[in-house]
């Protein structure tokens, strides 16, 4: 017990190292890239007021000070207030979070509902027209990019349709869209791969013994061949859901979706550093989450997992 | 503007009329498909509009707004002392009905009687003192754009409760167009200005989601209201696909933000309103880059491989004019209307760079995102006369600091906007610059010329000054002149008015939406 808890301290330790390092590299980035004080000031503005807006922020100071303090802020959660909105970073990242969440809830929850069948299904009909046929279809859902499949779902269901808005989010409706464009990519992937699992999985030799047993091929599929293959599945998404951040970008942005995604990107544009770095600390925990969950799940379907 | 608003900011955002005349006076356009304007009579009250843009205000404080953006939600929740007046060049009354000069640095007006803030209080000069204070005072940083437009203002004083006296600290000939800028905020709400919004416009704020959606309602009260809109919606949607699919979906009313290929596109199943940007295309062409470019001969030819109504065409679909070689477009004080068209002259072009010794020259375009592909035209152009040339994009945070103090690019693609204060003296990138800060024209008698004119009270002196320094630049081919972009907006046919400001922002109460 006294190892695992060991084990897990250290681990935490290594993970909030990483997140320091990422918000630092960050921090470095984002202020050697631009300068925020030309955005508040404007376009319009002399470079004495743009001078006299980075001193009124505290951007003259030398960086090694802005990041001493930078880290002090983090270490305690100070992350400060928007550059742009003057409210709290932290509390604006928050407000979004939800939307964000559902969106990928929304988004693994159709990814499992839809893909799991299909995979099945390509592999049970492997060789033969339906398989082959899914085999391509997932291919190609693959190969398109998000944003361009987000035109082609707007232009087919609010525009030809007309059943589902365009843009925005807080209704089940306004979900639809941004979900099926999300979800896509992720969807084939597992598909394709659930059914490279499952046809690998079909000459094994427990599998023979359970047909010689006379198991039915449901049963086979659902208790045995799914539990097997579900454990690169698993872990597939798991890292998948680290890449569900960067989806939700173009998402988010394409149906002026309310979520983290977005507003990372007018903050990272607009050099709202407070505002950037509230939302890659809350990513980063967020993934960080999602990956002990991973883990844990993994060693409870598979105790071999477990180290 | 760099963004059409902002874009993408500040992509290019952009009537009430004098005396409380609403709509009516202020309606610039609207037509219907056929060209024809529907009656009044087929106008429905109390509708429901949606107007989206690419981005919207990122304060519901729009002393902290930036950009034009902001001013698009402004202008539905406040009210500036005076405003543009959108029927020619001159001003109309806003919060003041009529305004006097004390002496060169004292401006007394006298404000409107009966108008109430959103949250109850009473619009007095007491409110004018306190948010011009609010400004002058600010060292936060965060009121800094509108703070910069005060100008010289140093201070204002109530005389009565309805008269206030603005003092600047030196005459200052464009104080009534810098007192456009300044939206009159309830001074109760100033500690909570993020989070609340109380101003005298003919909307009050029922909802902010930040960065995404404003809603509105009719503040019956309001001496601008009238009964044609009673709810409106300001949506952000960053993408343009998306916005015009909105539009075509019939979910957004009247938008603001598509490209200008992209509205043209929409001609003829949608209502467009295209007015005067209030901004000149250009290139600044930057000798401490590329010491050719000191020599006049070679600016000359850049100017001559353009041609500029192919530019228009090809580049701004349509939605624009050719420059004649000056900065500023008819309709502000010092339009030279005797400039003729600048020539295109590919053969004359070639041979004053071979006459320059410039020929293989490489001259590199900066610009941002949104102005790719006009800058990729202008890359065209110079390289049919042996100018070779590549458009960099830059993010708009670099840019600015390009534009604005050193360039490591011979040229950049930028518009001077000057709709802001509708004066020359928006454009301060060719006036005096700091020590250490590129120079954009290498003259020395552009920056005096500028500088007088922007202490010039009397208006027939300063207008010969503005022309002076314009026809400096045009005889010296300062900056390569391209054109005047329009500013467009795309509607729905069911809006057949649509009210712009003298600085074409759409007036929502001035919206007629038919039944």
């Amino acid at each position: 017990m006294r190892r695992r808890l060991a084990g897990m301290l250290t681990k935490g330790a290594g993970l909030v190292v990483v997140t320091l390092g990422i918000l630092s590299l960050l921090f470095f980035i984002i202020r050697l890239s631009g300068d925020p004080a030309a955005i508040l000031a404007g376009p319009g503005a002399s470079p004495e007021q743009i001078a006299e807006t980075g001193r009124a922020l505290g951007l003259d100071r030398p960086l090694w000070m802005q990041y001493r303090e930078f880290l002090a802020d983090t270490l305690t959660l100070r992350l400060g207030d928007s550059l742009l909105t003057q409210r709290p970073a932290l509390d604006m990242v928050l407000d979004r979070l939800p939307a964000t969440l559902l969106l990928a809830g929304s988004t693994l929850l159709t990814v499992l509902v839809v893909a799991v069948p299909v995979g099945a299904f390509a592999a049970r009909f492997h060789g033969r027209l339906g398989g082959r046929a899914v085999a391509l279809l997932t291919a190609v859902v693959q190969a398109v990019p998000n944003f361009l499949l987000g035109i082609g779902l707007i232009w087919l269901f609010s525009l030809y349709l007309g059943w589902l808005p365009t843009f925005g989010s807080g209704t089940a409706a306004q979900l639809v869209l941004p979900t099926l464009t999300l979800a896509a990519f992720t969807g084939a992937r597992v598909a394709r791969l659930l059914r490279t699992e499952l046809l690998e999985d079909a000459g094994a030799d427990w599998m023979r013994t359970a047909r010689a047993k006379g198991v039915p091929g449901l049963r086979i599929l659902v208790r045995h061949a799914l539990r097997h293959a579900g454990l690169p599945v698993l872990a597939l998404l798991t890292v998948e859901v680290s890449y569900l951040v960067s989806g939700a970008v173009v998402v988010e942005t394409l149906y002026a979706y309310g979520g983290i995604g977005k507003q990372l990107v007018d903050a990272v544009f607009n050099r709202d550093y407070p505002v950037v770095q509230a939302t890659v600390l809350v990513v980063a925990v967020g993934v960080i989450v999602v990956n002990a969950v991973g883990e844990w799940l993994m060693g409870v379907l598979d105790p071999r997992t477990v180290a | 503007m760099l963004q059409p608003q902002l874009t993408r900011r500040d992509l290019f955002r952009l009537a009430a009329l004098a005396g409380g005349g609403a709509a009516a006076g202020g309606l610039l356009s609207a037509c219907g498909a056929d060209g024809t304007a529907p009656a009044s009579a087929d106008i429905a009250p109390n509708a429901k509009i949606t107007f989206a843009s690419t981005t919207i205000t990122n304060s519901l404080d729009p002393h902290a707004a930036l950009s034009n953006t902001g001013r698009s939600y402004a202008v539905q929740v406040y009210d500036t002392l005076v405003q543009f007046d959108p029927g020619g060049g001159g001003f109309a009354p806003g919060l003041a009905t009529a305004w006097k000069r004390v002496d060169d640095t004292t401006l007394e007006l006298t404000l409107r009687e009966g108008v109430t803030f959103h949250e109850g209080g009473a619009f007095d000069a007491a409110a004018v003192v306190a948010n011009i204070e609010r400004l002058t005072g600010d060292s936060s940083g965060k009121l800094t754009q509108v703070k910069g437009f005060l100008g010289a203002v140093t201070k204002a004083t109530a005389v009565d409760a309805k008269t206030v006296r603005i003092t600047t600290g030196t005459p200052d000939p464009i104080l009534l167009n810098r007192l456009t800028r300044v939206d009159i905020v309830d001074p109760s709400i100033f500690a909570s200005s993020t989070q609340k919004a109380s101003g005298t416009g003919p909307f009050r704020v029922t909802g902010y989601t930040p960065a995404q959606k404003i809603e509105l309602e009719r503040y019956a009260r309001s001496w601008r209201s009238t009964d044609r809109v009673a709810t409106a919606t300001l949506q952000a949607i960053s993408d343009p696909n998306t916005l015009a699919s909105a539009l075509r979906s019939g979910e957004v009313d009247i938008a603001f933000g598509l490209g200008p290929t992209q509205a043209e596109q929409m001609r003829g199943s949608f209502g467009i309103k295209a007015t005067s940007a209030g901004s000149c295309a250009i290139c600044s062409m930057i000798p401490a880059v590329e010491p050719k470019l000191a020599d006049p001969r070679v600016r000359e030819a850049i100017n001559l491989a353009v041609n500029r109504d192919e530019f228009v065409a090809a580049g701004l679909a349509g939605y624009g004019k050719p420059s004649t070689g000056q900065l500023l477009q008819p309709g502000f004080q010092g339009y030279d209307s005797s400039f003729g068209p600048l020539p295109h002259d590919i053969a004359k072009a070639r041979q004053l760079l071979k006459d320059a010794g410039a020929e293989n020259l490489r001259l590199d375009i900066a610009t941002t995102a949104i102005f790719k592909s006009q800058a990729e035209t202008v890359a065209g152009y110079l390289g049919a006369v042996g100018i070779k040339s590549e458009v960099q994009l830059q993010e708009l945070s670099a840019f600015i600091g390009t534009l604005l103090k050193n360039s490591t690019v011979p040229l950049l693609y930028w518009q001077t906007d000057y709709f802001d204060l509708r004066d020359i003296a928006s454009v301060s990138r060719f006036g005096p610059q700091a020590a250490g800060v590129q120079r954009h024209f290498e003259n020395d008698e552009y920056p005096a010329l500028y500088t007088q004119a922007n202490k010039e009270m009397d208006a027939t002196r300063r207008e010969a000054l503005i022309k002076q320094m314009a026809k400096l630049l045009r005889e010296q081919y300062g900056v390569l002149f391209l054109a005047w972009p329009d500013l467009v907006y795309v509607h729905s046919k069911r809006l057949v008015e649509v009210g712009l400001t003298g600085n074409s922002l759409v007036r929502l109460e001035s919206l007629g939406k038919t039944a």
